[in-house]
């Protein structure tokens, strides 16, 4: 288990390093020179030439901007290391601060939504397959059809226009009461936040869901065909128990190691999601980042986002060798 | 269950069933027919096929096909409602060609909103083939539309709110929104299969570098990704030549998906015996690559490829919709969805919403497709 | 799954006893007292959209308590079929029990399991009434669960406790001869070898004590000498436990071995039933007789033509609808496409054939009497004639192919930068040479290296060390170290035959595809030369020639073998490669293929190398014999010297190990204890000592070598103490089989 521990977290930090790399260049990408561009921002802003070269000397010391990628990289990546997200220049303020509770709010709605797919997900792919081509199996294998189909934004303005049309609602958008949204973090602002995700978890986690379920449905019936199934029947044990204790055990993996999967389309979901909705999450920020095209906020977002996906994975791979002895002694 | 499996008591297929006593006095079915012939029996991939071949047809001469280019604005019919096609008239008589009732405006007195009557004076008889604006397709030049009217105007599925036709701005923007599916996953396939087959075949280092490239790749979330990606992209370009880099965007990120499952097969089959046979009767890594992995993976591959259409199509509509996908001049299903963006405009123009009835039905048939292409090929299926 | 509930099973009132059993009345008069099982006229059906098929025909089979009846047939005979539906596994629909009933005595009661709607009556009988072992020890653990988990969990509630159950299950354990039961309790399947786990799962079966213990093809998926000790622990459990086995394989050794009583079933139909006596000795339905003839025995005259019977075994959808077995019987007649019907002909042996329906078979076929009064119809196979044997001894004619000091390691990394932490010695060392149409036989258990060194001998793999000398033709030529266009003329002189017929053929391709593959490669023909050449391999193989555009998958197991042989001889190879060339196919298909390659052999003077863990088989068709045991060739010698006095120990529980088809013959107790080391870290000295039951001081410090036997330099050994030990080796045991042999020799 150590061993395994050690080698996928090493793997994790690899991974790591190249996703920065990307992103890095990513920023780099944009033909034209930063600082041009943001000479003419800056005059636009009528500042006086002291102040503009003062502002440029800044960023080029800061990013080393005269300095080949290597240094400029290093540079970039090192301060974020520190902690340190740096300052958005277009937008003339710090990243951190820009970010605010965008992050952890990104990260809540994530993780909210990855328990919403697996709570509802599981049981239902497991009727599917114990009740196979039932009406059950039938009406969920459908309904999944279309969860699937459906792009999770246009759900979202699905629901715009219900609210709008049925319900005679002007805004289903925000994650919080009105009265809530400036208070500072309490108790009852989280469960506030909790009360209002619920719509948002639901349009972010459909597609996920419909995917979960046709995974966990197949692989149900896999392990079903299993001789260890037979071996558990014929202990006289309940068929319930066969099903939940034996059959689960095996038939949820897949699903663990696709939360590597899902999680990405899930963090793009909510991101898109956001846009649509509002929300203040990462969301509108990057979508703000990349129409301003302001690469170094972009990167950053991307980034964070990119670094929780990463971690998320080995957290999910760590749960699997906690549950799977064979990966545990490393087979 | 192993050695006297379930499969042991079902035919394997047809042409056994068909031989009296193990002796081979059947007609021989090639593996792509058997193959076919498994795919015509789920009826839902069929309808699925028919339906998009219909649609790819009718979008490719979406010139033709629709009554109305997608630039010209009705200035006296912004945001007008659908018009449907009547065949029963208003006393029950039965009126053939079908007519549609003209449109009269009006302005709310308070609000000055526009609001649209039917008028039953004003019958306009629909016909096919009919005359209307002139369009170059193929080196063609023509007049005539698949239907509409030849005096005063039919907008199936109403106006925007630029008064321009919706059906035929659905038609022409079907044509990209599919051409970018079927693009993209067609470059991802040539990607994803090369890199995978040599990944999975070649092995060792290759394989490892080549793998832990597609995990990198695999870790970006995609949205952001994308969106950080096509930000990149100067604004001084083409529509045209965005649309094409739009993608190439997307199959970049694609390709991984692909590659594994190849290689995952590679490194399976590459130990078959077959596979070990042809090495030694002197097939050299390209013979083999060739004439046995290639063949034997393109089934995944295209399995794979199908279930990814969809993916690559939601992406398009997704960037699109946020206005940074396609540009306008150039439509596509989400340039169309970017207007139904506002609450105000969807509670007024309900209409607007149309064009993802569309993205839904195609992005399913698609996935029915793939469904019904993996169980043709599953090698252990029952015909 | 809805179940109505019940009160426990045990504890059910006895005057409600016929609610458990779905209403039906209790016991049938005619199961006598001695009788656990009694399976009447069962028939079960499958369907599917293709149609209905019948898997189960009008089954009759008997178990009394405390005997093991083997229940025997080729795959998809339905043997599993009926087994599973003693216990009700046999998954509803597709499967359906058209009629028949199951009389299964449990506890205090008797019922019938076709009435059974109750899904809870069935799992109070399922542990603790009849248990069940499967095939594969690999799959039917649950790979998540410690051992102990497993077995805890199959304790039957109902069960009195004197003792915990953790300390029941480590007992348990014990009794099946797990080493360190204490430490296996907290270990989970994948840390156990192949044979350690299907002591567990026999462990788990036991655990509730049933009086039926159902073993479906328990040996199968495990080598010879572990297959030796699972039926050892088996038989003497049964014994112990005085429990009743139903044994299914497909192995009429296991059965001989094994069963006190045998029940042979084909396509569905019980053909032949009655002791094991009855039907090694005297079996009567023509398929038993042709099964039994068709196996290569201990005994047979080496390298002859076996018996085999045609044709292979149809798809139930077109089973016979008379007698199933009529398409393949030589003593068919024309009441034969009627159902026939069973008939007693000695006490307790009854055969469903019309041979012996009085009036029908015996009058027409002249009945031969038998000294103890009883008829029996003439025996319908014949053993083959034998080829004339070779005059020219094979050390005397040119070498093919010499190997030397041949050694293959495979390296084993680990973690992100791939260290190499060590290496899997596959092949060690090894020399032999093959002389111009000479069989080498090659013999070993799984992971001994036997398939490594077929593919060092065609490069598919580079040696790490060691040469391997080729005759092109002209001279003995070193192509170990040649570039890959160097090694393509000589690759035309080499063909390999491989073990799975399935695996080994494109399915895309087809056959003219197939087998033209190497033809086309090598640019000998094309168009319609190559068409014709073609159609040439495929009649030599048995085939017909117009079948060269047909695809794979519309033949049978056995003719896949046939087309896989047409290729490897389609560049008129001189040194053909069997690896495992038979061991995937039915018993009655195995026959046709060793004769086709014995017979190839011999037309076309190929040398081979004949790779199987089957030493029956290898004995039957090699001139020499090498046995590999870790990489290492323990022994190698001319097949007669081996197998009548083996020197080395391991060849030696080799030949106790195989189940041999005769129940007479008594095996020595020599069986190799324990598991094969792990190849990665072989043992010091002789490789064989742990397991080795003449071990001595010396074997674990000092390595053998190879050398003669008794002065004999044919016949190499590498055991300290070869020409101490005097081994026990396959003694001709003069059998009515062995007779007829002779009889016809002369």
């Amino acid at each position: 288990m150590k061993r395994y521990l050690v080698q996928r977290f090493s793997q994790m930090l690899l991974v790591l390093s190249v996703v920065s790399l990307v992103s890095f260049l990513i920023i780099e990408l944009p033909p034209g020179d930063f600082l041009t561009t943001l000479q003419v921002q800056l005059e636009e802003q009528q500042l006086s030439q002291e102040q503009i070269d003062g502002m440029l000397k800044l960023y080029r010391d800061r990013y080393a901007l005269d300095q080949p990628w290597y240094v400029r990289y290093w540079r970039w990546i090192s301060s974020i290391v520190k902690g340190d997200l740096g300052y958005s220049m277009l937008m003339n303020n710090r990243i951190d601060v820009l970010i605010g509770d965008r992050f952890l709010l990104t990260v809540t709605i994530s993780i909210t939504t990855l328990f919403f797919t697996m709570v509802v997900a599981i049981p239902i792919g497991m009727l599917s397959a114990i009740k196979r081509y039932s009406v059950w199996d039938f009406i969920f294998t459908f309904v999944g059809f279309i969860g699937l189909a459906t792009p999770n934004f246009l759900l979202a303005l699905i629901m715009i226009f219900l609210s709008v049309t049925v319900l005679d609602v002007s805004s289903v958008a925000g994650l919080f009461s009105p009265e809530q949204v400036f208070e500072p973090w309490s108790l009852p602002k989280v469960l506030d936040l909790f009360q209002h995700m619920w719509l948002v978890v639901i349009i972010v986690g459909t597609a996920g869901t419909a995917g979960t379920i046709r995974v966990v449905r197949t692989k149900m019936l896999d392990v079903l065909n299993e001789p260890y199934t037979d071996t558990a029947r014929m202990k006289g044990i309940s068929m319930m128990r066969v099903y939940f204790v034996h059959a689960l055990r095996v038939a949820i993996n897949p699903v663990i190691s696709s939360v590597g999967l899902s999680f990405p389309t899930i963090i793009s979901g909510s991101v898109i999601v956001a846009m649509v909705l509002t929300l203040p999450t990462i969301g509108p920020l990057l979508l703000r980042a990349v129409m301003a095209e302001d690469m170094y906020l972009a990167s950053t977002l991307l980034l964070l986002l990119t670094f929780m996906l990463v971690i998320g994975n080995f957290l999910a791979d760590l749960s699997l060798a906690l549950l799977d002895p064979r990966i545990r002694h490393d087979q | 269950m192993t050695q006297d499996s379930l499969g042991a008591y079902l035919p394997r297929t047809s042409t056994e069933a068909l031989h009296p006593s193990g002796a081979v006095e059947v007609q021989p079915l090639s593996f792509r027919h058997l193959i076919l012939l498994r795919f015509l029996k789920n009826r839902l991939a069929v309808i699925s096929l028919l339906t998009l071949l219909l649609s790819y047809g009718l979008t490719l001469v979406a010139e033709f096909t629709s009554p109305y280019s997608t630039q010209i604005r009705f200035l006296d019919y912004v945001g007008a409602p659908p018009q449907l096609p009547v065949v029963w008239g208003d006393s029950g008589t039965f009126i053939w060609p079908p007519v549609v009732y003209g449109l009269k405006q009006e302005r709310d007195p308070e609000t000055f909103v526009r609001i649209y009557t039917l008028d039953r004076e004003s019958r306009l008889p629909l016909g096919l083939l009919t005359r209307g604006e002139s369009y170059q397709i193929l080196g063609f030049e023509s007049n005539r539309h698949l239907f509409g009217v030849e005096e005063g105007t039919f907008f199936l599925l109403g106006t925007d709110t630029q008064g321009r036709d919706l059906f035929s701005r659905i038609v022409f923007g079907g044509r990209i929104s599919t051409t970018v599916g079927l693009l993209g996953v067609l470059i991802s396939l040539v990607i994803g299969m090369t890199v995978g087959l040599l990944s999975g075949y070649l092995g060792g280092a290759v394989d490892h570098v080549i793998q832990r490239s597609i995990e990198v790749l695999l870790s970006f979330p995609s949205i952001p990704l994308w969106l950080a990606l096509a930000a990149t992209l100067p604004n001084d370009w083409s529509p045209l030549r965005t649309f094409f880099l739009i993608t190439i965007i997307l199959s970049f990120i694609n390709w991984g998906h692909l590659a594994r499952i190849v290689r995952g097969m590679t490194l399976a089959l590459k130990n078959e015996e077959y596979v070990i046979s042809a090495r030694l009767s002197g097939g050299n890594v390209w013979w083999v690559l060739w004439r046995h992995l290639l063949a034997a993976n393109f089934s995944y591959a295209i399995v794979a490829a199908t279930l990814s259409i969809p993916g690559m199509i939601l992406a398009e509509t997704a960037l699109s919709f946020l206005g940074l996908g396609i540009q306008p001049p150039i439509v596509s299903w989400g340039t169309l969805l970017q207007d139904a963006q506002q609450v105000s405009v969807i509670s007024q123009y309900p209409w607007l919403i149309m064009p993802a009835g569309f993205l839904v039905v195609t992005v399913l048939a698609f996935n029915f497709i793939g469904d019904g292409l993996r169980d043709a090929f599953d090698p252990h299926a029952q015909l | 799954m809805p179940s109505i509930p019940m009160p426990n099973f045990e504890f059910w009132p006895q005057r409600e006893k016929s609610a458990l059993s779905g209403g039906v009345a209790i016991g049938p008069a005619e199961m006598a007292d001695d009788q656990l099982l009694s399976i009447q006229d069962l028939s079960i059906s499958f369907t599917s959209v293709a149609g209905t098929v019948r898997a189960v025909n009008e089954v009759d089979l008997q178990v009394k308590q405390g005997e093991i009846m083997g229940l025997v047939g080729e795959s998809g005979c339905g043997k599993s079929v009926t087994a599973r539906s003693i216990v009700g596994l046999n998954p509803s629909p597709p499967a359906i029990v058209e009629r028949g009933r199951i009389w299964l005595r449990t506890h205090n009661d008797i019922v019938d399991i076709v009435q059974i709607r109750n899904p809870k009556a069935l799992r109070a009988l399922r542990g603790r009434t009849v248990a069940m072992v499967f095939q594969e020890p690999m799959r039917s653990l649950h790979p998540m669960m410690s051992i102990g988990r497993q077995i805890v969990e199959a304790i039957s509630s109902h069960l009195d406790m004197e003792l915990p159950a953790r300390d029941r299950a480590i007992e348990m354990l014990e009794l099946v001869g797990m080493p360190h039961p204490g430490q296996v309790y907290e270990r989970f399947p994948h840390e156990l070898s192949g044979g350690m786990r299907q002591r567990a799962m026999i462990a788990l079966a036991l655990i509730s004590r049933p009086r039926l213990l159902i073993a479906d093809e328990p040996t199968t998926a495990l080598d010879v000498t572990i297959q030796a000790q699972i039926l050892q622990l088996i038989r003497d459990l049964q014994r112990q436990l005085g429990m009743a086995v139903l044994l299914i394989t497909h192995n009429m050794g296991v059965i001989a071995k094994t069963a006190d009583r045998v029940t042979v079933m084909y396509l569905g139909t019980v053909v032949e039933s009655g002791t094991v006596t009855d039907i090694f000795k005297r079996a009567s339905h023509p398929y038993t007789q042709g099964l039994l003839a068709s196996m290569p025995t201990l005994t047979s005259q080496l390298k002859t033509p076996l018996t085999s019977l045609p044709g292979t075994v149809p798809e139930l959808a077109s089973a016979p609808t008379g007698c199933v077995f009529v398409d393949r019987c030589p003593a068919v007649m024309d009441v034969c496409v009627e159902r026939p019907p069973t008939v007693e002909v000695e006490s307790g042996h009854s055969v469903r054939c019309w041979l012996y329906q009085p009036g029908t078979g015996p009058d027409h076929r002249g009945a031969i009497g038998f000294a103890d009064g009883h008829v029996r119809a003439p025996i319908v196979w014949h053993e083959g004639n034998p080829a004339p044997v070779p005059k020219v001894a094979p050390a005397q004619r040119p070498v093919q192919i010499q190997v030397e000091d041949l050694t293959l390691h495979y390296p084993i990394y680990k973690g992100l930068i791939r260290r190499r932490v060590g290496s899997v010695h596959a092949v060690d060392g090894v020399n032999f040479t093959i002389h111009a149409g000479e069989t080498l036989g090659l013999a070993g258990e799984s992971g001994c290296g036997k398939t490594s060194v077929g593919r060092l001998l065609t490069r598919l793999v580079a040696p790490t060390a060691g040469r391997v000398l080729f005759q092109d033709g002209h001279e003995l030529l070193e192509i170990s170290q040649l570039s890959p266009r160097a090694l393509k003329p000589i690759r035309k002189a080499m063909g390999m035959v491989f073990q799975d017929p399935y695996s080994s053929l494109n399915p895309r391709l087809s056959v003219k595809d197939i087998v033209g593959e190497p033809l086309i490669l090598h640019q000998v023909c094309e168009g319609k030369d190559l068409q014709d050449r073609v159609g040439e391999l495929l009649e030599m193989v048995g085939l017909r020639p117009e079948h060269q555009s047909r695809f794979p998958h519309a033949f049978s197991g056995g003719q896949r073998q046939r087309i896989a042989i047409a290729r490897a001889l389609a560049l008129n190879p001189t040194f053909l490669i069997g690896d495992e060339p038979v061991s995937a196919l039915d018993v009655s298909v195995q026959s046709q293929i060793l004769n086709l390659l014995m017979d190839l052999q011999r037309r076309l003077q190929l040398s081979m190398l004949f790779i199987t863990h089957d030493l029956a088989v290898v004995r039957h068709v090699s001139d020499r014999v090498a046995v590999m045991y870790l990489g290492k060739f323990v022994e190698i010698g001319p097949t007669v010297q081996l197998c009548a006095q083996p020197a080395h120990p391991y060849t030696e529980g080799l030949w106790a190990s195989i189940p041999i088809p005769d129940p007479e013959i008594v095996t020595p107790s020599s069986i190799p204890q324990g598991d094969l080391p792990d190849p990665a870290r072989p043992p010091t000295g002789c490789r064989f000592h742990t397991r080795c039951p003449y071990r001595q001081e010396l074997c674990a410090q000092e390595e053998p070598v190879l050398r003669p036997v008794r002065g004999n330099p044919a016949h190499l050994s590498a055991c300290h103490f070869q020409d101490e030990l005097s081994l026990a080796g396959v003694t001709d045991h003069d059998t009515d089989r062995k007779h007829h042999v002779e009889s016809t020799v002369t």
